[in-house]
């Protein structure tokens, strides 16, 4: 047997020998899970929160009628009621033709004629916090409740607390984070440096969040500026 | 990613790098070569790409600390054995790494994963002459890097 051929015949057992851990595999996908696990921005999970209270409502008050209470039924659904199964193509229409109306947010208020009547007391109403989960029941999402969001640095930092801020930085560039999150943490332990003119721990900072490969280019630029003015 | 990069610090980014490229060009995929087959192209173009970002980093800056990520131990296994194991897999590492890019790829990809040589020269985009080419010079190159390795215990002819 040549060399070459004892030497390839020597690396595939190995390469065999030697499978990728799952471990690694599993904490792999999960970093790239992470990546796109796609989070809401807030002013839309308020809107959610809204409308959801806004249909409640209005299903409460559809239910409130339906039971018999308001003398008349509304203009838009003709006898039988709007729930009768004999007339389900109109109890459909009536359903749109109010859920418009939620869209729009006039609630009860679309026909003078609602004001009028006996509406149900407010308490009875389901409002949109009322119906709140507590947060840890609330959308749920892969991230651990532990793990630091910019959020709470960004809170951190409000409040002064740098002490705070770095430990929350410092795990955000753990390794199981993605490029982008670990590169701006090192970017914001060397801001933190800097300012405390330790300016050799914000440039080692500085060039390890230039280091970490395809981050936006705009944290790379400033991570190689602060190094280099920490360099002067 | 980890069959052409090796166990390296980064790996974990070039993972998600070649993820993320994966999903953004998936429903381009026509179905011309098989899924792996695709995949492993967007692998190695990410790996090419990321060297060269490396090469041009690398002239200006240098990390201030070796950063090697230990391999983790397998369970169940005695330490004597995983020392062994992990010895002749650095070996190989090693080996693999003084290639270039272009050669370690065929190897791997050929000579190790058992992938055709068709399949492989989609996976690099070049033709099959080229990768036999390639295939050949490794050879002979990771031979003669193996054979100088103190860590190489393979079997005398």
């Amino acid at each position: 047997m040549s060399d070459q051929a004892r030497a390839l015949r020597w690396a595939r057992e190995v390469w065999r020998e030697t499978p990728p851990p799952d471990r690694e595999i599993r904490l792999g996908a999960d970093r790239v899970a992470r990546r796109f696990d796609v989070r809401r921005p807030r002013w839309t999970a308020h809107k959610a929160w809204v409308v959801a209270g806004a249909t409640a409502a209005f299903l409460g008050t559809l239910a409130y009628a339906g039971r018999g209470t308001w003398s008349e039924p509304p203009p838009f659904a003709r006898k039988p009621a709007p729930f009768d199964h004999g007339d389900s193509e109109l109890a459909v229409g009536a359903s749109r033709g109010d859920a418009q109306d939620v869209g729009h947010g006039d609630v009860g208020h679309g026909d003078p004629r609602n004001e009028t009547r006996d509406e149900p007391a407010p308490s009875e109403i389901p409002s949109p916090t009322a119906h709140r989960a507590p947060p840890d029941q609330r959308m749920t999402s892969p991230r651990p409740a532990t793990e630091p969001t910019w959020m709470d640095v960004s809170d951190a930092l409000a409040a002064h607390d740098h002490a705070l801020a770095e430990k929350l930085l410092i795990e955000l560039t753990g390794r199981d984070h993605d490029a982008n999150t670990r590169a701006k943490a090192n970017l914001g332990l060397a801001q933190l440096d800097e300012a405390r003119q330790d300016c050799e721990a914000a440039r080692k900072h500085a060039l390890q969040a230039a280091a970490v490969p395809d981050v936006e280019i705009k944290t790379v630029r400033r991570a190689l500026e602060l190094a280099t003015r920490c360099s002067r | 990613m980890r069959v052409l990069a090796g166990p390296r610090p980064d790996l974990d980014d070039l993972v998600q790098c070649a993820a993320e490229r994966m999903i953004r060009v998936l429903p381009r995929f026509e179905g011309r070569s098989l899924l792996s087959t695709f995949s492993y192209g967007i692998a190695y173009r990410t790996l090419l790409g990321h060297d060269r970002w490396f090469r041009r980093w690398s002239r200006r800056f240098a990390f201030a600390e070796d950063e090697h990520a230990p391999e983790p131990p397998n369970a169940g296994e005695s330490s004597e054995e995983a020392t062994l194991r992990a010895r002749r897999s650095a070996s190989l590492h090693r080996a693999l790494a003084q290639l270039s890019p272009c050669k370690r790829a065929v190897i791997v990809l050929h000579d190790l994963e058992g992938m055709s040589l068709k399949d492989v020269a989609c996976v690099v985009d070049a033709n099959e002459r080229t990768v036999r080419s390639r295939l050949r010079d490794g050879r002979k190159k990771l031979a003669e890097i193996l054979l100088a390795d103190p860590g190489f215990d393979g079997d005398e002819p």
